[in-house]
């Protein structure tokens, strides 16, 4: 079985300081994705040096191949020692999961990482280990699809402390948050962002440490075609539209004269729906087929704003995103997001003169520029993005 | 006021001893008030002068339209609607009482009604009739001149105990001066508050402000209510919403946002300890309804409650204080999902829950002191109403396409060769024909009628109708 791994992380940093005491790394290879949490002693810049030289150390050692020993050992001769309290430290947790589904979870002195399978949170079974005086949790599982990784420090664990709660969140009270807050579509990065915002919340916008959650989300391989634009040379529409079909995953159709190819080829009817959602974004079609039949360049346009809005939130301003609306773009935007792991452009060169910006070169049309956005966003968000030209 | 009631008591009885024409009220084009008022006529007006009650016959009518109107309407919700009953004497007591099938909870009933008082209605403020206010310039004082008896009557009154007094009749260009001659009418000093005395006097400058009164008995002590016409403030444009909610017993909790739904304060009015809330007595109301004015008036903010019974009488006190200030009157809405609805997603499901005092969303992560859930939600309902858009259905018949939408009772088939734009043009051009037809008998609708008339509004007061119209399949 081969998996995708989607990851988010999100953090908040102490009230008052500069920089965040925890760091997250999330390190890919063709095999594996590796995820490490970090915190350092204290708060602030010397926090942060340590979480930072922590994080990246392990990270890169464990990519390389290295065990967990020498990583620990690495680290305890590495990290610089505090004048005050004479020892060097910082907390870590450490999540490998290869591609087949093993996973590996090593933690430190940080909370509990929480796994979620249908709705609900797993007891995990770990065996202690200890390296150079530090006790170290250990666990090796396999992860199925769907199934939901949380790692997070303990400024999560005491989010509202001394301000809304008294004993801070408590472990019990975020794992039965992180349960109720499973939904259908719920990314990775949504729930990182989400957990945040809670904590923030709880502390009243002032927190009392450093917050920081790394999620990672198993997933099948999913792909979404995405056809834009008819080619340039029409003996390829055929070759572009079967290359189109042949996808077993969702597909998309971009553009009117696209869709009139599409049904040209395939022999089966373009319907305009007579949906209508949205002024400002023109309704959609449909051919017995192809998932979503949108019109062209302005609802291209209106997806990027969307999916630049969903990777530039913050904790702040929460999960305010709704993705469910039903109009052509955020349609698209919600199946680039949500429903895959990667994305396939077919991208015709054609180009419609009314898009046409009459102080830019010809090659550089519109209709292309919103494809290389949409892809640059999308691999920012770990997806595997591929286009071809036509 | 005991022949007032009795006479009052008189057309209700004669109003119940015709059934058929009391059944048929409502059932015609005309208001409610107009059907009342042609269960009075002459004859009947002309019956009550054995009451001596000539100065109220127009008052009388008045009271009498009011209260089957009033009947009316609790029947159209009601079938067993009980019917008004002002007075009961005690011989007609005894005579009910010997009825079969009399239960405790109606005798108990039929016994607080057992020779009791009603207050007697001056329907006009005038210089010759019913009432009028007088100022004494000498002592500065104020007075009621209040018309009790017909001229048909032998007996008559000494209106003031100083003949030879002098008065100026309040609102009107006219002087008064006392004769000690029995008259229909008597003299009485008022006593009030501070407030009350600068609206009574500023009708000294303002003629027409001065409307309706009531004379009503209370522990033995006479009070006049009167009516007045106050021109209010400019309203103020809305900058704002400010719901309000109980937080518990001696805590009312209030949150202001902006027109965006921005949390702008929250905060707590203290109750007096005892009174509960919203408070019993009318004192407690006043001062907490000033609290609420003075809130809504910093930030420009219109007011925002639940639409449970117990913010009645707090909510009518609102409703002049609030635009006397220049702040829009409160507005009501359902408290449906006040507690568990998240404020900026509008998620609203069993999982978001409170961990000790705070509520978290399971959705967006937004957290809250449980107590301000409500008032928030309050404050941000009007603006998600507003944002709220007019679903149409798109149904597939064979080759034809119906937009549909029940409450509005439309159903638009789509020709062959017509698009979204016939649709949109044939909405606009319906909801023109409407204009100015909804506002009939607005204030008689039913439940039902208010929610149709609400969507149609939208429609009638976009700036642009596709902005909020939503069409789905």
């Amino acid at each position: 079985m081969s998996i995708y791994i989607e990851t988010g992380f999100d953090s908040l940093t102490k009230y008052g300081e500069e920089l965040c005491g925890d760091k997250a790394e999330i390190i890919r290879s063709s095999d594996s994705v590796i995820m490490v949490l970090a915190d350092g002693l204290g708060s602030g810049v010397k926090a942060n040096i340590l979480a930072t030289l922590t994080s990246k150390i392990i990270g890169t050692m464990l990519h390389e191949g290295a065990e967990i020993e020498e990583c620990v050992d690495t680290i305890a001769r590495t990290l610089p020692v505090c004048s005050e309290r004479g020892i060097a430290y910082s907390t870590f947790t450490i999540l490998k999961i290869h591609k087949t589904g093993e996973a590996y979870l090593a933690e430190y002195d940080n909370p509990e990482t929480i796994l979620i399978r249908n709705g609900k949170a797993m007891n995990l079974k770990k065996t202690v280990r200890t390296i150079k005086d530090k006790k170290i949790n250990e666990c090796q599982f396999t992860v199925e699809p769907e199934d939901m990784l949380i790692l997070f420090s303990d400024g999560v664990v005491h989010a509202g402390v001394g301000k809304l709660l008294n004993l801070g969140w408590e472990y019990e009270n975020v794992l039965e948050y992180v349960e109720n807050a499973m939904r259908p579509n719920l990314t990775a990065r949504m729930l990182s962002r989400q957990l945040v915002a809670a904590c923030d919340s709880l502390y009243l916008q002032k927190p009392g440490d450093d917050t920081t959650v790394v999620t990672a989300k198993v997933l099948k391989p999913a792909e979404v075609r995405i056809m834009v634009g008819p080619p340039v040379d029409t003996a390829n529409d055929g070759m572009v539209v079967h290359k189109l079909l042949e996808s077993t995953g969702k597909k998309i159709v971009c553009g009117g004269t696209t869709s009139q190819i599409v049904s040209r080829e395939t022999g089966k009817d373009l319907k305009v729906n007579i949906e209508y959602h949205n002024a400002a974004i023109p309704p959609t079609g449909s051919i017995d087929g192809i998932d979503l039949v949108t019109e062209g360049v302005l609802t291209l346009g209106k997806s990027l704003d969307i999916i630049k809005q969903y990777v530039s939130l913050s904790a702040k301003n929460g999960n305010n995103l709704n993705l469910s609306k039903k109009d052509g773009a955020t349609r698209i935007a919600s199946m680039l997001l949500e429903e895959c792991t990667k994305v396939h452009f077919l991208v015709g060169r054609a180009i419609n003169p009314a898009h046409q910006n009459p102080d830019m070169p010809l090659s550089l049309s519109i209709k292309l520029r919103l494809v290389e956005d949409i892809s640059k966003c999308l691999r920012s968000l770990g997806k595997e993005v591929e286009v071809e030209y036509y | 006021m005991d022949r007032y009631a009795r006479a009052l008591q008189y057309m209700l009885d004669f109003a119940e001893s015709q059934p058929d024409r009391l059944e048929g009220i409502g059932k015609s084009q005309k208001s409610l008030r107009k059907q009342a008022g042609e269960l009075v006529d002459k004859e009947l007006l002309r019956s009550l002068n054995k009451f001596h009650v000539q100065p109220f016959k127009d008052s009388l009518r008045i009271d009498f339209m009011n209260l089957i109107e009033s009947y009316v309407k609790r029947r159209e919700k009601n079938p067993r609607a009980r019917y008004p009953r002002i007075r009961i004497d005690a011989d007609e007591l005894m005579n009910r009482l010997e009825k079969p099938g009399v239960s405790m909870a109606e005798f108990n009933k039929l016994y607080e009604k057992l020779d009791s008082q009603k207050t007697v209605y001056f329907c006009r403020y005038s210089d010759h009739r019913d009432y009028s206010l007088l100022f004494n310039p000498y002592k500065k004082r104020l007075y009621a001149k209040l018309y009790l008896l017909s001229q048909h009557d032998e007996f008559k009154l000494i209106p003031h105990k100083n003949p030879g007094s002098i008065f100026q009749v309040v609102g009107k260009n006219k002087l008064l001066t006392t004769s000690g001659r029995p008259e229909r009418f008597i003299i009485v000093p008022l006593s009030f508050g501070k407030k009350q005395e600068q609206l009574l006097l500023e009708a000294l400058e303002k003629p027409g402000m001065l409307k309706t009164a009531r004379l009503l008995k209370k522990n033995d002590e006479y009070y006049l209510s009167v009516n007045i016409a106050i021109e209010p403030e400019k309203i103020f444009e809305v900058n704002g919403y400010a719901g309000f909610s109980m937080a518990d017993e001696c805590t009312m909790v209030y949150t202001v946002c902006g027109l965006e739904g921005e949390m702008l304060k929250h905060g707590e009015i203290e109750i007096r300890s005892g009174e509960g809330i919203p408070p019993s007595d009318r004192d407690g109301l006043h001062i907490l309804a000033n609290s609420m004015t003075r809130i809504c008036l910093q930030y420009k903010a219109q007011a925002v409650l639940e639409t449970f019974p117990r913010y009645n009488a707090l909510t009518d006190i609102l409703d002049y204080k609030m635009p006397l200030k220049g702040l829009q009157k409160p507005v009501r809405v359902s408290p449906f999902g006040l507690w568990q609805t998240c404020p900026r997603c509008g998620y609203n499901r069993k999982k978001n829950k409170v961990v000790g005092d705070v509520f978290l969303c399971a959705c967006c992560g937004f957290g809250i002191k449980r107590k301000f859930l409500p008032p928030y939600n309050l404050a941000k309902r009007l603006i998600k109403y507003q944002n709220d858009k007019v679903h149409f259905y798109c149904e597939q018949h064979g080759n034809r396409r119906i937009i549909r939408n029940a409450l509005l009772d439309i159903s638009y088939p789509l020709g062959p060769s017509e698009g979204i734009h016939d649709f949109f043009e044939y909405i606009e051009k319906k909801t023109d024909e409407l204009r100015g037809v909804l506002s009939d008998r607005e204030n008689e609708w039913t439940r039902q009628e208010k929610k149709l008339y609400s969507v149609w509004n939208k429609l009638l007061t976009a700036g642009d109708i596709k902005d909020v119209i939503v069409i789905e399949s």
